[in-house]
This record gives structure tokens, sequence and C-alpha cells, in this order.
């Protein structure tokens, strides 16, 4: 049986989320957002998401250390 | 060995035989003689082989409020029932198959249960219901139904009414109540009762027959099999399986008027009706329950077409599967339009059998079903009036249910909700919680249509408020974490105690102010070099005190160390080095030569100028003031490297503060203290290796570095803890499994062992295998604790200390409760919590969840989610494994969300098989894998290490554990080990193990020639296994019955499955083609089934098969015969349908055929054996064979005598077309497996073939034949055999082909005892043929 998670649903409809400081969180956006984060991208696909938060490019330093 | 594919899949549903199937009528029928419907004969089997179950049976009851007329009441029910010529049948099969035979209407007997006088009546009502609902209805005597009048008082009244389902369905049931409702109306008002509306039995049985012929029905496959295509596995609420039980479970709730109406107006605005939204609440449900998104319903369905059959009542409901794609983001209105559409289409095609539909997706074989929980719309008339009194209509039964149904129908104020469950699969408190949660989302979905399914919440407020709060442990905050650094928490133990000592490695020794000295220098050393917060330094060091110091030096530098285990392979190595960028990498000359640097500044600790250089440095304590930044507990304190299953390594950012949180939470429940001693035992780059280095450092007690090679030998292990007098233990489960046979090996040790807790980490624990342990050491000394963790959460997640009777108690992975400071949600498709025992994914929240994963923000911000639930603004970890809680609320591990596995529709518990293997002979340890090979086939491999001095036999294994578990968790293929691979962190090292292919672990023989090529592609083809060599066997490779068949066919050149079977290995299959090729493709009849054992037997026995049988139905006799009896096997020709083309012979040319190998093949003494129809071959094989003086010890005919009139059974196996006879034995579930039409025709032909055949021999024989045999025969019968009832004079029939008969019984036996009841047919034939009693194999 395929087990569907909300965060893995390459059909779904995401956002991405950002808590203020320094995290992103990728989001269903069929689900409530949870308090304190805020809507930085979406909806979009999941792909274009993740392409918004940038994953792959090393970029600088990761956020690592507060 | 499994079946055989072809001729012999026909028996299994065969159980009425075939005598009777010979004679039985064909497309009509004598006088008032009806045949069943498809309907009725699904029914039919179902209750023969269930005599006495009262659950196939449908009841009503029909409340009538206002002064009746009890008597007009009586006559009216009377009259309606004894109208509906449906329940007047009396269904038998008296030699004929089952038939209904049409007659008079029984008197309905319409009792008066007056009940008034009893203390609460209603509830006296119900119990008299209750216990007639107990009663089995007899389908053979009848009557076939149960009316009762129940008077609760005088104004109240209940009609009780109870129908067999072999001949009513729910359709029926609302026709009569409508019918008695306006009888009694008439009755009442004194006006002429109208003419009765139902049409005639015949009609529905015609339009049944009708259609099974009719181009609509190949229509309909057609549309099924398309709509059906790609179902993998279809969801239910519960993954246990189990038959029809005697009774069911039912939960019934009402849905107010409100409700319902707002349901319906839902649906009238998206066009559709009130059930179809229902339906579309129980396919979200399912969804939310099971977390698939591919849901199947089952909806009952009337399947009838015309006009007149819809107004007849009878059985002809069937059950058609409605598939839909559920998806947690889309509406519940979306849903709602996704069922009325697809109802709509399926709808059209609802007189295909889902037996049939079942049969043609191959499902029947391994029991898979084509649907989950069904939806059951009743569609009453629920606003009945007998006379102006209001009758409302509550259903009591609606038939079997061998899983889950609801149920659902309109009532006057409202919806009435049953859910019928088996109580085989549920329980009751599991149904009653079903019901509560079921209601609850329905009334949710309907409230807010456009919400999405995943977000319609089923829990009421304090089970929802237990399950985020108390069990996940949002109420139990860990004492605030203080803001310290690890570097702070070090040197503060190190004050406290300067003289104890600190690490042990090698017989060598550092107390704690040795310890910080030593770090102090270095991390100022470090310093230098620009190591800091906010960077890394690599440490690559074997197991050393030096390792201690390098990776504190480090933690006090300021910067986070990345572990490069040396043993890594180089490529891995170089790939973390390049990923964390490093600013040093601590390690040794040796190793700094040895492993892929480049560009990464080293530090070598046994260079001896670092060495002057250190000493010259102070060894007083590092102020922060003194590293390039300061140091907060914030900053990342280790990068530990993980391999996901798929993708490269990624490092795991771990701030300080993550272990100081784990070592507060963990230090109330353990009481850690100075006295401790802890191993390091795992790889400093596995996390666990985390919590045995600062748990000992922090808590001023002693770490004992464990030598590699103590590492890897259990008993070395073992009498290190016991000489270094260990209290606190990390283990992985795989590694303590192999501690505990050392403890057992060796107790002088296991006795002097110190330990106070064993930690469990890394690995899901099987708490079944501590029986051992427990066995020898009491349940506190140590406490055996299970802590289910990951590295992105630091270490550890959760606490469960174990005791003997919870290790022997619980299920699967018991892992407790979320430790303190963090906090477990269980949450399904739409990030809601799950109910008490449905199965979720585990998310972490709180104080140890990591920053994330370096370089990798995509992948942080998509497993490192903002947290829906807990504080504003925090995040959770999303570790992709199953869990689900208790009853108690604790967390039961389920394994991984993506390794879910399944074999052939069914879950594999590969723990179960395990269990299993290990407790073979011989085996001392075994684990069981899936692989999948290139075919995409999951097959199951055993891995078993056997005891010391033996060797384990994958046929032996095979055997043996066929004997213990069904056939789908038997591996297909086996493994010896000298031992299990473990990683270097101490966990199964899947990879380590080697592919399954036992003969290859001697020579692999390449093909030599074109034949033995041609074989190897085939075998590589069928199989999915590379490589294939000559001498690998066809079954050790994982082939079965049915890729016989494939591989036969694909080769063809006259090869039949018997070949495969017989030469299973591609070197001699391709001496068989080779020997085929020169007899002109001729093949023999005659198989040897038993192995060649080199001496000559004291006796042969030659088998012919059953009526449309093959040679294969003997091996399991075969297999159960002692070594000096030797089973040779007829395959007829044309009985194989791997082999189409080939002629089909008379009996006489058949019996010439045999009679001539028996002179060339067989040696010495023989007898003869005939199964059903093939005992009248046997018997002219006799006769050839007396004439030609050659006289077979004795001829035994199995399930068989002659037929008291041959010439009618001739003429009926001529008459009775090819699709009645398919579906008389579709209906009794025969023709499983992956027949294709093409196949179904050959074998039906061969059926008919064989029919004709015996029933001409018998014609002849009593005309023709001038004497009788010499032979003795022996007849053997098996007592629950339908086909051959009256054996007792009937086996003397046989007196009109020979002279002596003799008769056995196997008690019990079905038709098929030949291959069913193998072992005893072999102990009848062996005390008949050997002069003594037999060793029988077993």
């Amino acid at each position: 049986m395929a087990r569907i998670n909300p965060f893995d649903d390459a059909e779904g409809s995401y956002y991405v989320l950002f808590d203020g400081e320094d995290h992103h969180s990728l989001w269903p956006s069929f689900a409530d957002i949870p308090a304190g984060w805020t809507v930085e991208h979406g909806p979009a696909g999941r792909q274009a998401c993740l392409d918004h938060i940038g994953d792959g490019c090393p970029g600088p330093r990761p956020a690592t250390a507060a | 060995m499994e079946d055989l594919g072809g001729g012999d899949r026909v028996e299994s549903g065969w159980r009425a035989g075939w005598s009777k199937l010979i004679r039985m009528g064909t497309t009509s029928t004598s006088g008032n003689e009806l045949p069943l419907t498809a309907a009725q004969s699904g029914i039919w089997y179902a209750q023969e082989f269930a005599q006495g179950n009262p659950v196939y049976a449908l009841a009503d009851c029909l409340e009538i409020q206002g002064g009746i007329d009890r008597a007009l009441l009586g006559e009216a029910v009377r009259r309606a029932v004894s109208e509906a010529e449906a329940v007047h049948v009396r269904c038998g099969d008296d030699g004929d198959g089952p038939v209904q035979r049409m007659r008079s209407a029984d008197c309905v007997p319409v009792p008066t249960v007056d009940l008034r006088g009893a203390d609460d009546p209603r509830a006296a009502a119900e119990e008299w219901m209750r216990a007639d609902l107990g009663l089995p209805l007899d389908v053979t005597d009848g009557p076939l139904f149960t009316q009762a009048i129940l008077v609760l008082g005088d104004d109240l009244h209940l009609w009780y009414q109870r129908w067999h389902h072999l001949v009513f369905d729910g359709l029926s049931t609302s026709l009569v109540a409508q019918r008695a409702a306006a009888v009694y109306t008439a009755l009442a008002a004194g006006e002429p009762v109208p003419a009765c509306p139902f049409g005639r039995l015949q009609e529905l049985v015609d339009e049944d027959r009708h259609y099974r012929d009719s181009p609509d029905r190949a229509a309909d496959r057609a549309f099924w099999l398309e709509r059906m295509s790609g179902l993998l596995d279809v969801p239910a609420l519960s993954e246990r399986v189990a038959p029809v039980a005697h009774e069911l479970l039912r939960e019934t709730f009402e849905v107010p008027a409100a409700e319902r109406d707002a349901l319906r107006e839902l649906a009238h605005s998206l066009g559709t009706d009130w059930p179809r939204a229902v339906i579309a609440v129980v396919a979200a449900y399912v969804h939310r329950m099971t977390g698939a998104d591919d849901i199947v319903l089952g909806l009952p369905v009337p399947s009838r077409r015309a006009a007149t059959v819809r107004a007849t009542p009878g059985m002809a409901s069937n059950i058609i599967p409605l598939r839909l794609s559920v998806r947690p983001h889309r509406g519940f209105a979306d849903l709602v339009r996704q069922v009325a559409e697809e109802a709509g289409q399926v709808l059209r095609h609802q007189r295909y059998r889902y037996e049939d539909l079942r049969r043609d997706l191959g499902r029947l074989e391994d029991g898979g079903r084509v649907f989950g929980p069904q939806v059951n719309v009743l569609r009453f008339d629920y606003d009945l009036s007998f006379g102006g009194h209001r009758a409302e209509l509550r259903n009591l039964a609606l038939g079997p249910v061998d899983d889950l149904m609801f149920a659902v129908y309109e009532i006057a104020d409202g919806l009435r909700l049953h859910i019928d469950a088996n109580p085989a699969v549920y329980r009751t408190d599991e149904l009653h919680r079903h019901g509560e949660h079921f209601a609850r989302f329905l009334r949710r979905a309907v409230a807010d249509p456009t919400r999405p399914v995943g977000r319609i919440n089923m829990l009421d407020s304090t089970e929802r408020a237990r399950l985020l709060g108390e069990w996940s442990g949002d109420c139990h905050p860990a004492e605030p974490v203080p803001d310290h650094t690890l570097a702070m928490c070090f040197e503060e133990q190190a004050r406290r105690s300067p003289e104890s000592v600190a690490v042990t490695s090698d017989g060598t020794s550092l107390t704690y102010g040795e310890l910080d000295a030593r770090v102090n220098r270095l991390a100022r050393h470090l310093i230098a070099r620009d190591a800091g917060p906010d960077r890394f330094v690599a440490v690559a060091l074997p197991r050393s005190a030096e390792l201690i110091v390098a990776v504190l030096a480090v933690i006090k530098s300021g910067a986070a160390y990345v572990p490069v285990d040396p043993d890594y392979p180089l490529g891995r190595i170089a790939y973390i080095l390049r990923d964390a960028d490093p600013e040093l990498l601590v390690t040794t000359s040796e190793l700094g030569a040895r492993l892929p640097v480049s560009g990464v500044p080293t530090v070598l600790l046994d260079d001896h100028r670092l060495g002057e250089e250190l000493d010259a440095l102070s060894d007083a304590g590092l102020q922060d003031g003194e590293r390039i930044a300061p140091l907060s507990a914030m900053h990342p304190a280790y990068v530990i490297y993980t391999s996901g299953s798929t993708g490269r390594p990624k490092g795991v950012v771990v701030p300080h503060r993550n272990v100081v949180a784990l070592l507060a939470s963990t230090r109330p429940l353990f009481g850690f203290h100075a006295d401790d001693v802890w191993t390091m035992f795992h790889s400093y780059a596995f996390d666990f290796s985390v919590w045995e280095l600062w748990g000992p450092l922090l808590h001023g007690g002693r770490l004992v570095m464990v030598p590699y090679a103590t590492s890897r030998s259990p008993e070395d292990f073992l009498a290190l803890l016991a000489d270094e007098g260990v209290t606190v233990l990390s283990q992985t489960p795989s590694a303590f499994y192999q501690l505990m046979r050392a403890d057992q090996d060796r107790p002088e040790i296991g006795d002097r062992l110190s330990l106070r807790y064993v930690v469990f980490g890394g690995e899901a624990l099987d708490l079944d295998r501590l029986a051992e342990w427990y066995a020898r050491h009491p349940d506190d000394a140590p406490v055996l604790v299970n802590m289910y963790g990951i590295t992105e959460t630091t270490v550890h997640v959760s606490h469960g200390a174990l005791d003997a009777s919870t290790a022997a108690g619980e299920p699967g992975s018991l892992i407790g409760t979320s430790l303190p400071g963090l906090r477990v949600y269980v949450l399904d498709s739409g990030l809601q919590p799950v109910p008490v025992g449905v199965t979720g994914e585990m998310y972490v929240a709180g104080e140890q969840v990591a920053r994330g994963y370096l370089n990798r923000p995509g992948l942080t911000a998509e497993r490192f989610v903002a947290a829906p639930y807990g504080a504003a603004g925090s995040r959770m970890y999303r570790s992709g494994d199953l869990a689900r809680w208790t009853a108690e609320g604790r967390l039961e591990y389920l394994g991984r969300a993506d390794e879910q596995v399944k074999i052939r529709g069914f879950r594999i518990e590969l723990g179960e098989i395990e269990a299993e293997l290990r407790d073979l002979d011989g085996v001392r340890d075994a684990r069981v894998v899936v692989r999948e090979d290139a075919a995409g086939d999951a097959a199951l491999t055993g891995y078993a290490v056997p005891k010391p001095g033996e060797a384990v036999d994958a046929g032996r294994l095979r055997a043996a554990l066929a004997e213990r578990l069904p056939a789908h968790m038997v591996p297909t293929a086996f493994v010896s080990l000298d031992a299990l691979p473990l990683t270097a962190n101490g966990k199964l090292d899947h990879r380590a193990l080697p592919a399954p292919s036992p003969e290859r672990t001697s020579l692999l023989m390449a093909p030599r020639d074109v034949e033995e090529r041609g074989v190897v592609a085939a075998f590589g083809e069928f199989l999915a296994v590379p490589g294939v060599g000559i001498d690998d066997n066809f079954f050790d490779l994982g082939g079965d019955s049915f890729k016989a068949v494939r591989i036969a066919r694909r080769i063809g050149r006259g090869l039949s499955v018997v070949d495969v079977f017989k030469s299973p290995t591609p070197r001699a299959l391709a001496e068989r083609l080779r020997d085929l090729g020169a007899v002109g493709g001729e093949r023999p009849v005659l198989h040897r089934l038993t192995p060649d054992r080199g001496v000559a037997p004291a006796l042969c026995l030659v088998c012919i098969p059953y009526g449309g049988g093959a040679a294969t139905a003997y091996q399991p006799l075969a297999d159960h015969l002692p070594a000096e009896l030797e089973l040779w096997a007829a395959a007829l020709p044309g009985h194989d349908p791997s082999v189409p083309d080939e002629k089909l012979l008379t009996w006489e040319e058949a019996a010439e055929r045999i009679v001539e190998e028996i002179a060339t093949s067989v040696r010495g003494p023989f007898a003869l054996y005939g199964h059903c129809a093939g005992s009248t071959l046997t018997a002219l094989v006799a006769r050839e064979l007396e004439r030609r003086g050659r006289m077979p010890r004795a001829v035994f005919a199995g399930a068989a005598f002659p037929d008291p009139d041959p010439q009618a059974l001739l003429d009926s196996a001529h008459t009775r077309s090819d699709d009645s006879l398919h579906a008389f034995l579709g209906s009794l579930g025969g023709f499983e497996g992956a027949l294709d039409d093409a196949d179904l025709r050959t074998v039906l032909a061969v059926v008919r073939h064989d029919m004709q055949q015996g029933a001409s021999f018998q014609t002849k024989a009593r005309t023709q034949w001038g004497s009788q045999l010499q032979t003795p025969f022996h007849v053997v019968i098996g007592d629950a055999d339908t086909a051959t009832v009256g054996y007792e004079s009937g086996h003397l029939d046989w007196k009109h082909f020979t002279s002596q008969v003799e008769l056995s019984v196997i008690p019990g036996a079905g038709h098929y005892f030949v291959k069913h009841q193998a072992p005893e047919l072999a102990r009848i034939l062996c005390d008949r043929l050997l002069d003594r009693p037999a060793a029988l194999v077993r």
C-alpha cells in the first residue's frame, strides 16, 4: 500500500514558510500555517518551492549557527 | 512445491466432483428445476463449507406504530411472503450440482409473539430477535425465512423478517415490505388487493444466465480490467485477514435530520444524491486511517437490468469495486464529485461478478481482495404505511462480512449507520472507536465541504488534547536546559573530580585532570590554526585515548568536530571532507598519508614536532576570550553524516545545547553517577557514540574504549564488560543478540557482569528475542531500556524500560514515551494526530532537534518542518518512521514508512519469519530480507547462521518453514552465513548480505551450447536473475509452478511443465531438449516423480491423473512415499497448457502408450493408481496389461466408482456448453490463477475430452468386456467427498470390471485427497503394497 506523506506529494501544492530567523520549511498549502511562521513563497509546486529555497547550490555557509 | 499450472488448477474449486459435473444439467432444466444464479452459487458454496453458520442471512424489523389489526397484518405478511417465489424453492445437490427446485409456496407461519407482559417488552423483543438471528436457516429442507409479529404494546408492533441470503438480497426485502404494506392497506380499507407486482423467479434466473453468455459480459470484463489495472494493494482498516465468522460485530449510530439534510443539500448542489456523499465520507475516512491514496471500496449492488427483474425478489446482488484517488489537499466536495462520476460509470458494469474479477486479477490464489471496506446503501422506502400507520424499518443483519462494511439508510429523522465487522478481524473497542471517529468525521466533512480531506478533524477535544499533550510529551517539559556549552560542562566535571579516572583505553588510563590538561593544550593549538565557533574540524583517528582527547579539544576550541571513520570507504571520506570543508583534519601520519585529505591542513598527533609545540602550550583551563569568537550553546558541536535510503550522505549539524538537553532529560530517568562505567563501543561516526562519550564524561564516570577487535567478538566483549565492571552498556539490538548468545555460551563470564542498564538504539528491537536473556538475568540487573532515536534529534527520542513480562506480552517493538523536553507526534497524511491504534508517521519536536543538514537547505526545509502543534515558530523533524499509540499511550515502532514489506499484497512481518527460521534445528541466528529481482518482483531471502559444527540446507529450511508459515512468507532462497554481517555501527549490514544463489556457492558454469544458452536466457528472463549458471536450480533461484509454465512455453519445442520439474537446471533441461529433438518431439507419457535412488525399488506405482489433471498432481504423494516405492505419473498428451498444440488421445490410445512405456520403463512388480475419471483409464490399462500377461499387483481407484447410467453421462458430456462448464467451475472458485482466455479454453477442452472418454469407456466396457479383470481393485474414498456419496455400496459397482473389490476410507478427506491428504493416501498404499507397516517420509 502506497502511504503518502503530505510533504512528499509530487502533485501537491506547497508554500515555503519562514520563521523570521533562519529556518525555512516546506509546507503543504492545504494545512493551516503554524503560528510563528509566515509564507515566503507559494503556493507553488513542490519542486518550485525547493528551487526557491535553493538546494543543490552550496551557497554561503548554511544556517549552522545562530 | 506449489501446484503446477494448467489443468490441475481446476480441481481446487471442483469439490462437487467429477461424476456430478458430468451429469449436471446443461442449459435446459427439467420441469420446475432452475439453476442457481451466479450470486446464489457464491452463497451456496460458502454456506456449504460453513454449515450451520447463521450469518448468511438478511434480517429487518419493521416497527409499526398505532392500533393495527394484528390478524390483518399476519395475513398481509403471509400473502406478500407467499408471492415471493424465490423463498419457496428448495436448494439441493443430490448428485447433479446445486439447483433450486420450484414448488408451491410454503405455508408461511407468522407467529405472534406477545411480549406485553414482559418487564421491558422492547428489551424482550430485542432478545427474541437476537436469539433467532443466531439460528441457522436450513437451505436443504427450509424454510428459508422466519417471520414473526412481536407485540410490544397495543399500539406497538414489530414485524420481524429474516431471509436466507441464498434466495434473497437487499432489494428483495424492501420489495416484500412494500408489498405487505400495500396488501394490509387494501385489506384494512376493505378494498381489493392490488395485483402482485413481483416478477417470476425464472426471469431473474434467465437474465443472469443470458448475461453470462452475452457480449455485454465481455465488454464489462474489459471495462473492469482497465479500471483495476495497476492495483497493487487494497487498503483496509485492519491488516488482519480472517474468514467469515459465525457472528458479526455491529456498531450503530444515527445522523440527525439536520445533518442528513445538509448532506442532501451538499449532494444536490454537486448534482448527485446523499448516498454518494456518504460513500465519499467513507473513502476519505479510509484514506485518513491508512495514509493510502488509492482507495477501493466495495459497493453492494442489485445487479438487475430489466424492469420486471428489478421487481423480482431473489438473489442476484453483486459487489463492485469503486476505485478512488483520495488526496489530502483536495476538498471534500471534490471527492463527492469524483465519487458521483466514478459510481455513475461503474454501476453500468455492475453485473460482472466480483468473484470473476478476483480471478481475472489473479487474486484468488493469494486470497487477495479487490476491494476494502464495503459501503452498503440500503434504499428502503422509509415512509411505509400500513393503512395509515407509519412503519419504520430497522435493519438487523446484512449477510456475511469478512472485513468491514458501512451500511446506511434513511430513517424518518435522519440516517442510520451500521458498521458491521468480522470479530476475527476487529476487536469491539476498535470498532467502537471507528464508530465514534467516523460519526465525527462525517459531521465535520459535511459542515465545511470545501475543507481539504486532510484537515477534517475526527477527534473529540479530550482525545485530541491527550494525543497532542499528555502523550506527545507536551505537558512534561524538562527542567529548563542550562545554557551551557559542552566545553563548560566538561571543565566543571574535571574540576570536581580531577583524580578520578575518566578514560580507559588499551590498559592505560587518564584521570579527568590529565585528560583536561591534554585537551587544553591541543585546543590552544587548534585555535592557533583557525579552529573556532561555526567552523569545522575533521577527526580521523583509530579508537584510542587520543581520539577522546582530540574530540574534546575540538569542542573546547569552539569548533564542531566532523568524525571521519578511517575504515570508511575512501570515496565517502573524500565526499565528507569536500562537503564539510573543515579548517583542519586531526589524524595520524599513517592515516594522513593513506586518506584522501586533499587540501585540508592536517594536525598529525604522532608528529614529534607537534608534541614539542603542545608541551610549550599552557594546560590551564581555556578562557572564552582565547577563542577566535565567543562560543555559545547554539554553536554546532558536531556534524555526523548519515546515509539516507537514497542519495548522497548528508551532514547533520547538532549544536552543544542539544547534547546538554539530551543528558539533562535522561539524567532523572537513569540516575547516572560518578561510579558508572560506560563503554564506547560504537564508532564515533555513529551518533550513538555521542551518548557513550558525554554520558560518562559529564557525570564523572569512566569511559572504557572498546578495541575494534573486541567489538567484533561477542565473547571477548562479554569478558571486557565483566572485567571492567561496566554498568552502562549501549547496544544495537543486532549486536546485543550476539552478546546474548555469548552470555548463554559462557555463563561463568555472564555471572560476573555488573551492568545496571542496557540501552538499545539504532534499530528496531524485537522484544520476543529477549526471553533468553531474561531467563538468565533478573529484570532489574540490568534494566533493559529501549530507546528510539535518530541522528537528526540527537541520539535518543524515546525511553521505554522493559521487563520480562513486557518483553513477553507486547507486540512488535515498544519504544515507550518521549524523553522530557521532546514531543513525539504520530500524524496522518493531513498532519492530524492519529487515534489510538492507528498507524501514522512520527514527527519529533523539542530541544534536541538538530539545526539541519549541512549545505542542504532544501532537504533541511522538507525534513525539518514547521511544527503545527507546540510553541509558535518551533520546528519538528519528520522521521519517516511509522508508529502507533498503544491504549496506554506508549509508542509502538512499526518500521520505515517507505519500506513496508508487501509480497503479493500481503503485509509481511519479517520478524515473524526470522523467529521461525531461528527456531529450526541447527540454526543459530537468522535474518530475512526482501530483495527485488530485476523483474520487479519482491522476493524473500533467508540468511541463516548454522550452529557450530552444523550445516543448514536450503531445501530442508524451505520445507520446514513451509510447514510453519503461509506460503507467501516462506523465503524463496536461503543463504548460509558464518555470521551476520554488521556495519561499523553494529546494525545489520544489508549491503554485505550476499545475493541468494546457493547453487552458485560452487562453481558457476556458463552455458556451453545453443540449447543451454536458450534455457539460461529463459531462466534469466522469468526469474529475473542475472548470470544463471547451467547447474543453477530453477526452484532455488525462486522459480515456482507459474514461472515453470511460462518457461516451458517460452522454450517451446514440446517442452512441458513436467520437464521443468524433472530437469530443473539449464544443463538437464537442455539435455531434455536434445532428447526431444532426437525422438521427433514425442515425449514419453510416464514420468518418474520420486528421486532416482540408484537401486531397484520394491515396487513401482504408476499413476493416472483425474480429469483435466496433470502428472504433477502426484508430486505430493511421491514426496510422501518411502524409499522402496517408486512413483511414475502419466502426463497425458494434450493436458499441458504450455503445449497447447499437442493432440489429445482416446482412452484406448492413451492406454496403449502407457502400457508400452510400462514395458520399457518399469522394472519389477508394479501397481496402478487412477483418480476420479482417471480410474476408468486405469482399468483399461490394467486390462491391456493382463492381456499381455503382465499383471499389476493391484489397481487403486481413488474418489470414483462407476456410474449406473453411463449413456446419460456421455450425452451430458457432449451437450454441456463451455461457458456453463466454466461458470460452474468458476462458481466453485476453480480456474484460479493467471489463466488467460486461451489457456482456459485449452483446459476446458481437456476436461470435456476426459469426460467423454470416461463415459464412453464405461458404456463400451459393460457391453464389450467379456470377462472381469483378475487384478484386485482397491477403492479409496474420502468420506467428506460429496462426489462419492453412497460409496458404502457404490464402490461395489467396480465388480462390473473386476472380481475383487476392497475399500479404504480417508476420514475428513474431500475429493482431491490425492493432493491434500497425500500422507494418508501414502499410508494406505504402503499398508496394501508392502508387507509391513511403512516408515513413511514425513
